[in-house]
């Protein structure tokens, strides 16, 4: 039977840079990092292919890292329900 | 992909309960009696994210670059994800982004590019112009 695995994305950073890594709770120890989300995702989920197999894998946008958690059953410009998260970090250079 | 839908700078803006508030956009001067000095301003974007990538999480980058320098005076990385959407099925989302702005110290007078892009893919770049404050 497949298992869903799941990847906690945080974005991290400042004075000058940043990075988005990962984690998942359902594999103890395993990390991942890259300085764009595109590349986070190739080199995170090319890594729990290998450990978990080829189960569903489900993004987390973690909120804890700065950012804020907008609308929660709200009303979007159109007009529809949504949940959106969102983190953002400034660089200064 | 997600795609920069629409970008504007402005005082300032925030986003509450899912809409995006805009107060005094369309800036495109900004008048300092020094410099360096603090930008104050905010940058209001709009995302689009495509109906069969609701789930993923994006990224949006916002860089300020001063072209007679050449010099990149300062970013922004956002993310962003949809936890859940009562969309129509083939409905892309339009989600309010804000990058607070307001702490960027320009360096000199001149001509400031703002360049925007989602998931790597460029949006709208804007144009502003720092001024001596006329007397």
């Amino acid at each position: 039977m497949e298992t869903m695995t799941e990847l906690v994305i945080h974005l991290e950073g400042g004075d000058g840079e940043v990075v988005w890594w990962a984690e998942s709770p359902q594999i103890p120890g395993f990390s991942a990092a890259a300085p764009t989300l595109k590349e986070l995702r190739e080199r995170a989920y090319r890594a729990l292919r290998e450990i978990a197999g080829p189960g569903p894998i489900v993004e987390r946008l973690s909120a804890a890292d700065s950012g804020s958690t907008v609308g929660a059953d709200v009303d979007t410009p159109g007009g529809e329900h949504s949940d959106v998260r969102t983190v953002s970090k400034l660089v200064a250079c | 992909l997600a795609r920069i839908h629409s970008a504007i700078l402005c005082d300032f803006a925030q986003v509450r309960e899912g809409l995006l508030f805009i107060s005094s956009g369309g800036i495109t001067r900004a008048f300092r009696e020094d410099v360096p000095a603090p930008l104050g301003m905010a940058l209001a974007i709009v995302v689009e994210i495509a109906c069969d990538e609701l789930e993923l999480a994006h990224e949006i980058n916002v860089s300020i670059k001063h072209p007679e320098s050449a010099q990149v005076i300062a970013g922004a990385v956002g993310g962003l994800q949809v936890n859940e959407a009562a969309t129509n099925p083939g409905e892309n989302l339009y989600v309010p982004f804000v990058a607070a702005l307001q702490g960027v110290v320009v360096p000199a007078f001149g001509a400031y590019d703002v360049h925007t892009a989602a998931d790597g893919k460029p949006g709208p770049d804007i144009t502003f112009y720092v001024a001596k404050r006329p007397q």
